[in-house]
């Protein structure tokens, strides 16, 4: 589909650069025009979906320009956002009278100006389409705010080894301003704030149009399952509960966010796909990893390689999710013709014996003597 | 409705806050300022017509303009027309707030589109103007100062 058309008619460049400007990271095509009678002959000739109109202008002003809008039927129905310095109550009226979609008053931020855009355009940030999501290895921003310093102190240093920057605060009016500042990609926040502000404070959040889709998580004690309902009603992306399963965190907020996660686990070396598990994995990292397989093997196969090495080293207890897990691997890898080998120290083979499902498996104790035994 | 002094001493701050992240002082601005009024600098102007008629001045020592400009448009080097720009359209808007409060209290009136010009010692004085105020605003971030001098007329 064809990125929307905005068109913006007034006669200061400052105007139209900032317009410039605050719609550069999104997808859109941008016209300007310099005076009313520009902007219909530039209206006519692409057909907006959306025309942003000045009022005063030389040549042919504003409010002129709007009557002859209205009064085209082929350009009529292009909505038509007022930007002016002009808000004197009557001219306010007059020109809504006109048939105005909104009225935006100078000065004015850019963060409003794409705000009342949006409302009537769909804007899409560019490449959206086509980018692939952010790894778990880039930089992200996660803002935890929660009345007690301790719960913001643990969540901070619980994700210290992940390349994020923890912002945290006791109260939501400071977390707005940090939010301007830092715009956060993650967005913790205790449900048991004074007054409900949690519920208050994720209204604003989703009512800007940057931060819509933001994910936002409750913090919420086991127990305090109306907070939790309620929470979950009105849309937030989840819950964690207090006390906060620290060692799981970090794949929680991963998965939140949409985070590639796969590079913890996959890896390519010298054209043989290695799949990690780490120890400790939970039934969530599990989860992670089984939904990689199909493109990872994939992937692998059409780049014209055929072996996989299943690292199962640092599995200190073998829990029956795992093995659900490895059965996944290795069913993908028999369908795609792919070669495969298990990795496992002397007490994982040793547990792997008690599973029937597992009998089948020869597990090499290193990866080089895995790699070996494909060459015989 | 408020003095026009006060008005402007509200609308100068939010304007330069809002468009340029600008922090600006009013000082304590004079009600009836020496006539002819001299400006210097880069000075933007808009009239008003109609029930209220009138004029506003804003005039930017160069370096300020050119500092502004900066800070909206970005950019190190801004050209003469982009500054003139700049000048222009914060003084459309300072005066367009002013004509709006000016048409809520019962004087309808009308814009000009803004013009700018350059030069030291330019006199002005609007002999039909009863009303004339002036003041200086300061630039904390910048050290610089801006002269905002207007000239007014109410018709009831």
């Amino acid at each position: 589909m064809a990125a929307p058309k905005i068109l913006s008619v007034d006669d200061s460049k400052m105007i139209q650069s900032l317009i410039g400007k605050g719609f550069a990271p999104y997808s859109v095509q941008l016209y300007f025009a310099n005076n009313g009678v520009e902007g219909l002959a530039a209206a006519a000739r692409e057909m907006p979906d959306v025309i942003i109109l000045d009022v005063t202008m030389p040549v042919m002003d504003g409010v002129e320009c709007l009557m002859k809008l209205k009064g085209d039927s082929s350009l009529r129905d292009i909505p038509v956002i007022m930007l002016t310095a002009e808000a004197g109550k009557d001219n306010v009226l007059k020109i809504a009278k006109m048939g105005v979609r909104d009225y935006i008053v100078k000065p004015f931020t850019e963060q409003a100006l794409i705000e009342r855009v949006s409302r009537v355009i769909d804007l899409k940030a560019k490449g959206t389409d086509v980018t692939l999501n952010k790894s778990i290895t880039d930089s992200a921003v996660v803002l935890v705010i929660d009345e007690h310093e301790n719960i913001n102190e643990s969540v901070r240093k619980s994700l210290s080894s992940m390349p994020w920057k923890v912002i945290t605060t006791t109260e939501c009016g400071a977390a707005s301003q940090m939010m301007s500042k830092d715009p956060p990609d993650i967005v913790l926040i205790s449900l048991s704030l004074p007054n409900k502000a949690a519920l208050s404070f994720y209204q604003t959040i989703r009512s800007s149009f940057r931060s819509k889709s933001l994910p936002v998580l409750g913090l919420s004690v086991k127990t305090a399952t109306i907070e939790q309902a309620e929470c979950k009603n009105i849309g937030f992306t989840g819950v964690i509960t207090k006390p906060i399963d620290l060692s799981d965190l970090p794949e929680r907020l991963a998965r939140a966010m949409n985070l590639d996660t796969s590079s913890r686990y996959y890896e390519i070396k010298e054209s043989v796909l290695f799949v990690r598990i780490p120890n400790g994995l939970t039934i969530n990292g599990a989860s992670d990893i089984a939904g990689y397989i199909e493109p990872k093997t994939k992937s692998l196969v059409e780049s014209g390689m055929n072996r996989m090495i299943l690292d199962l080293r640092e599995v200190e207890r073998l829990e029956i999710y795992m093995i659900k897990l490895i059965l996944n691997l290795v069913t993908s890898c028999r369908s795609l013709e792919i070669k495969f080998r298990l990795v496992g120290s002397l007490e994982f083979t040793n547990q792997a014996k008690a599973y029937e499902e597992m009998t089948d498996f020869q597990i090499f104790s290193s990866a080089e003597e895995a790699l070996a035994d494909f060459d015989k | 409705m408020q003095d026009l002094l006060s008005i402007i001493n509200k609308n100068v701050p939010e304007v330069f806050q809002t468009m340029a992240g600008l922090t600006v002082t009013p000082r304590s601005g004079d009600v009836d300022p020496q006539r002819p009024a001299t400006l210097n600098g880069v000075t933007g102007s808009v009239s008003l017509s109609g029930k209220a008629s009138g004029i506003v001045y804003t005039a930017y020592s160069p370096n300020l303009a050119k500092k502004v400009t900066v800070k909206v448009l970005g950019g190190e080097c801004p050209t003469e027309e982009e500054i003139s720009d700049v000048v222009g359209e914060f003084t459309n808007m300072i005066t367009g707030n002013l004509k709006s409060q000016l048409c809520d209290a019962g004087y309808p009136c009308q814009l000009s589109i803004p013009t700018v010009m350059r030069g030291g010692e330019i006199s002005v004085v609007a002999a039909s103007a009863p009303l004339c105020v002036r003041n200086t605003y300061f630039f904390e971030e910048l050290q610089q100062q801006l002269t905002v001098l207007a000239f007014a007329k109410l018709e009831a």
